[in-house]
């Protein structure tokens, strides 16, 4: 992007020396060959934060689960995806967008909302989850209903209480908009606007929102980066007491469970809706930790404002249920004991996931 | 005389060679077309949408959609052997809001004596878990399968009846059956995919060469209210992605019946 839209302002001040200047040819073209000289040293020697280097795989990570060899990542297919994802169009009525409730500083959820709003001031079911990661994702949805991110965008595009739109008429507005169909001419090879490259493009971008650039990661990559003695302490119990979940290095095992909190909506039976087993009612998908000091309120039903409700709900607020986490029955009640002292040393360390190179990367700001 | 001869000439000559372009002994490196025509019915009447049509003395039924996917045809030839149409070119959705969806077009058939066809009703599990670059077509969720894919529970709904239904005491009532369901993806779950033969009886569907015979075969909706195990309309309204959904795909899996071929 940088580089093409300095040589179009280059171009017209080109244009007005001539002009105004009204010099010969040749002045005209040692102009042009210099700016250009000019131009190329600063493309090379300079490269920008924006600069799109490509997917890669982070160090401390395991492959991804994405089949990128359907859908290669590009510059030109993520910056589409880019542009979608920060477009309204994708609604019904020009009002929201996926950055909408999927904020980039923080960590694209909506912080301070228990649930979202669509459009119409509708409310949507369940807590904005981020996306962050989601190459290595297996299961979409907190339900896990979606197995494949190239068919999820399909749930918030067409929801009655998200964008509202159908999948028809987005492709119709973006095939008749002055940008999008040469867009897609140079991510797809043709201006062709179908189902497949609208979803696919949304992948690429999603796909780039990598964060393992958190202290935790610096530390377990040498990076030069250590824990505080706090940090440890919170570290060491994080891995007897959360690690069996939220498990490294991605912060979750993607399994799903019934952590006890309090039924908001009966109707939400989570896992069961998908599954039909009645043994998987009220039970969602275990989240990712990373980014967790950023993206309150907590629990796919919003309701835990702090890190610290969330561990005096684990220590001592958990609620009986049929099918809560046999884990979380210990011999005198429920949950996970830990005395105030472990609770400060755990959310330091949850700290520690946080990644603000992420959350400020302009590559995937809009 | 001479125009007598002319005449038996001429006769044997179009009998003979009748005979040789509509049964010749099949030759399967040749191919063929058929059309298929699925003729939607409410008992013994033609089906319409927004029609009332008598269920028995006390129901009344004005059904405003009514769509299916058929896939996978194969056709079985009466030497035991099966032409399995090649996957790519295999999925239909029939609507009953547009004709032309009715009667499907299956194209280079080998030439042979054929005894039945079968088909699922629905999707595949294959293809009901494959990349989005193949859901084209019927399978596009942003053309003709939109109102025929859970976007919420990745898969296609096999078999949508909606509309309103009367009794005595309740008038235009709506009812909502959208079956689905493929087994799931890595664990298994709901299945109601069902594969269906329709045997022609005693007649013989000849693919050859040059010709397109048709076979039309019906599909009676008030089978899945009649019968053995008979969906009552009023205690089950609306039947989506629920365990009671295979009793529903159990009765649509009856209701398809052979009716005639037509060289």
């Amino acid at each position: 992007m940088q580089p093409c839209f300095n040589l179009e302002k280059l171009w017209i001040n080109m244009n007005s020396i001539v002009i105004s200047l009204k010099k010969d040819i040749q002045y005209f073209l040692v102009t042009v060959i210099v700016l250009i000289v000019f131009t190329s040293c600063g493309e090379s020697n300079q490269p920008t934060d924006r600069q799109f280097k490509g997917f890669s795989v982070p160090l401390n990570f395991p492959q991804p689960t994405y089949n990128f060899a359907k859908n290669p990542v590009t510059e030109a297919g993520f910056l589409l995806g880019k542009k979608l994802f920060y477009d309204e169009i994708l609604s019904l009525d020009g009002t929201i967008a996926c950055a909408t409730c999927h904020i980039q500083t923080s960590a694209f959820t909506q912080h301070g909302h228990d649930l979202s709003h669509g459009i119409n001031d509708l409310l949507t079911l369940r807590n904005t989850p981020p996306v962050q990661n989601m190459a290595w994702k297996r299961f979409f949805m907190l339900d896990g209903g979606v197995l494949d991110l190239d068919l999820f965008a399909i749930n918030p595009i067409t929801a009655h209480n998200e964008m509202g739109e159908t999948m028809a008429n987005v492709l119709e507005k973006l095939r008749n908009h002055k940008d999008y169909p040469s867009l897609f001419d140079k991510a797809f090879g043709s201006k062709d606007i179908n189902t497949e490259r609208l979803l696919k493009a949304l992948s690429q971008f999603q796909l780039m929102c990598v964060s393992a650039d958190s202290k935790y990661d610096k530390v377990k990559r040498n990076e030069g980066a250590s824990f505080t003695s706090d940090e440890q302490a919170g570290y060491t119990l994080f891995l007897q007491k959360c690690e069996s979940c939220h498990k490294e290095p991605l912060f979750t095992n993607e399994a799903f469970t019934n952590n006890g909190i309090p039924i908001v909506n009966p109707e939400d039976k989570g896992r069961a809706s998908i599954t039909l087993n009645p043994k998987d009612e009220y039970r969602f998908i275990i989240p990712s930790l990373r980014n967790v000091a950023e993206t309150a309120p907590y629990m796919h039903t919003g309701k835990f404002r702090t890190l610290s409700d969330v561990l005096d709900h684990y220590s001592s607020g958990m609620i009986d249920h049929p099918t809560l986490d046999s884990s979380f029955r210990i011999p005198n009640g429920l949950g996970i004991p830990l005395t105030s002292e472990e609770k400060r040393v755990l959310t330091l360390f949850l700290h520690t996931l946080t990644d603000q190179n992420f959350m400020k990367n302009p590559l995937l700001a809009q | 005389m001479i125009r007598l001869f002319i005449f038996f000439a001429l006769s044997i000559l179009v009998l003979s060679c009748s005979s040789n372009v509509t049964d010749p002994t099949p030759d399967s490196s040749k191919k063929g077309s058929l059309l298929v025509v699925f003729e939607n019915k409410f008992g013994s009447e033609e089906f319409e949408l927004l029609k009332r049509f008598t269920l028995n003395d006390s129901i009344t039924v004005v059904t405003e959609d009514f769509k299916y996917y058929v896939s996978n045809i194969v056709l079985n030839n009466s030497n035991g052997s099966q032409y399995v149409l090649p996957k790519e070119t295999s999925y239909f959705l029939i609507n009953q809001a547009q004709i032309i969806t009715q009667s499907i077009n299956l194209q280079y058939i080998p030439e042979g004596d054929y005894s039945s066809i079968s088909f699922i009703l629905g999707i595949d599990s294959a293809k009901s878990v494959s990349p989005v670059g193949e859901r084209i077509g019927v399978l596009d969720v942003a053309g003709e399968a939109k109102s025929m894919y859970w976007t919420w529970n990745s898969g296609y709904i096999f078999f949508a009846l909606e509309g309103m239904y009367t009794t005595p005491r309740l008038i235009n009532n709506s009812f909502k059956y959208h079956i689905g369901g493929f087994g799931g993806y890595n664990a298994p779950n709901l299945n109601n995919i069902k594969t269906i033969t329709v045997p022609f009886g005693s007649s013989v569907l000849k693919i050859r060469e040059g010709n397109k015979p048709h076979v039309h075969i019906s599909a009676d909706i008030s089978t899945l209210f009649k019968g053995d195990e008979a969906i009552s309309i009023e205690a089950n309204p609306t039947v989506m992605f629920s365990p009671y959904s295979v009793n529903v795909a159990n009765k649509y899996a009856t209701m398809f019946q052979f009716g005639k071929i037509m060289d």
